[in-house]
């Protein structure tokens, strides 16, 4: 992040929360290297106290749907951080993807001083850890997709059968219900609503045919004339879910997932290389792509 | 990244305009050829036949190009084949589901048989 930043883009948290995630897949020890440590180490000290963070999470949500309590937000949930710091680690990721997301909710929260301050501490451990998965460390990466292979590639591939007329009318359904969520959230202008929703529904429905493309395209210019930047923050939000989800998949030798989502990232930006990872998936692919056809595993990722 | 290359050649036949790749398709290469498929639709191309023969290599940055194309090529009421891709590059068509949405032809004489 730029070190004269005013703001934490909306990018940038959503961005970190995967990054988040995925280290949080690594184990503990990878944890309190790349959250824990970076935090005590700037002056965030674990606070000892009677309060539970779980419950300051809940609270503090139902005061972030109201905008007077905006400006109370971010000093909160510096709070709820160093809180869990003093409880569990995993009450630490909770507390610290809650945080970032909050970040996303309104400027007053994500140009506060404890959010800038926070992105600050963690975004260059978050990088490293992200660098080292993805680009430095392909040799340690090959090794991990070729044990993860080597212990459960038949489970791994396994095709999950369901009868398919019950399966489009569940997913005609699940259509329907986020287009209309996403209208409801759109006519009363909850921009990070209608923009998380319609992420939602790209990637689940970009490849099945009822995939309403006008439409979307519609909303997405309306929406981009509402609130500037929109269809952008949308492509990097979806970006950044797509390329969380390969990340993931790979780590846990899940192939198909990994071929699935890099599907939808090929079909929604079409070979646009301004788009966010385009250089990171492609780096991927060099590796993925050869395992398989070691393996001999094309025929069972095309079902 | 990468070092890949892509050679494009163009060339056409009973109305039918041939677009030859050599090389591999993948972010670094995939920009060249959407200008090459976009220049061809501008100029009125409309019955495609991409010559995979020397195609080594595809990734979804490639795949992503072809689709853009074949959605505008079919709102101009055109259409597209692929011939002969190598048995890595049709792998990889198939789990894209690309070959779902075009016809892959063996050679480059069915590909342009299957056009007329």
């Amino acid at each position: 992040m730029d070190a004269t930043i005013q703001k934490v883009p909306v990018s940038l948290a959503q961005e970190l929360i995967k990054i988040i995630r995925l280290v949080a897949l690594a184990g503990k020890s990878a944890f309190t290297t790349y959250i824990f440590e970076p935090l005590t180490k700037n002056g965030w000290r674990p606070i000892h106290t009677n309060q539970n963070s779980k419950k300051m999470i809940e609270r503090t949500s139902s005061e972030s749907r109201d905008p007077a309590y905006f400006h109370t937000i971010a000093p909160k949930c510096k709070r709820i951080v160093l809180i869990a710091m003093g409880e569990t680690l995993s009450a630490l990721g909770d507390a610290c993807i809650f945080f970032l997301e909050m970040m996303q909710i309104h400027t007053k929260i994500s140009a506060s001083p404890e959010s800038i301050e926070f992105v600050k501490i963690l975004e260059p451990g978050l990088r490293h850890y992200q660098t080292s998965l993805s680009q430095k460390n392909e040799v340690k990466f090959k090794e991990a997709l070729h044990n993860a292979l080597s212990q459960s590639p038949k489970t791994a591939l396994e095709p999950i059968k369901l009868d398919l007329y019950k399966q489009k009318v569940k997913l005609d359904s699940q259509i329907q219900m986020l287009y209309n969520n996403l209208l409801i959230a759109s006519r009363y202008n909850n921009i990070p609503k209608a923009r998380k929703l319609l992420a939602n529904y790209i990637i689940s429905f970009i490849d099945d045919e009822s995939y309403a493309r006008d439409d979307v395209n519609r909303l997405i210019d309306a929406l981009n004339k509402r609130s500037e930047g929109f269809e952008q923050e949308l492509k990097n939000a979806i970006a950044i879910e797509l390329y969380y989800r390969i990340s993931k998949a790979i780590v846990a030798g899940d192939l198909s997932a990994a071929i699935h989502a890099i599907r939808k990232y090929a079909y929604i930006f079409e070979g646009n290389p301004q788009t966010k990872y385009y250089y990171e998936i492609d780096r991927l692919e060099r590796i993925l792509y050869p395992m398989i056809s070691e393996k001999k595993l094309w025929d069972s990722l095309k079902k | 990244m990468s070092n890949a290359t892509l050679q494009i050649t163009e060339s056409s036949k009973d109305s039918i305009h041939i677009i030859s790749l050599v090389g591999e398709i993948d972010a670094k290469t995939a920009p060249h050829l959407k200008q090459a498929l976009d220049s061809a639709l501008a100029s009125g191309k409309r019955k495609i036949a991409l010559d995979f023969t020397s195609l080594t290599y595809i990734s979804s940055a490639g795949i992503g190009v072809l689709n853009a194309f074949l959605h505008a090529l079919k709102n101009s009421n055109g259409t597209m084949v692929i011939a002969n891709p190598s048995k890595t590059v049709r792998d990889t068509l198939d789990v894209m589901y690309f070959s779902k949405k075009v016809s892959v032809y063996p050679d480059l004489s069915s590909a342009i048989n299957g056009l007329k």
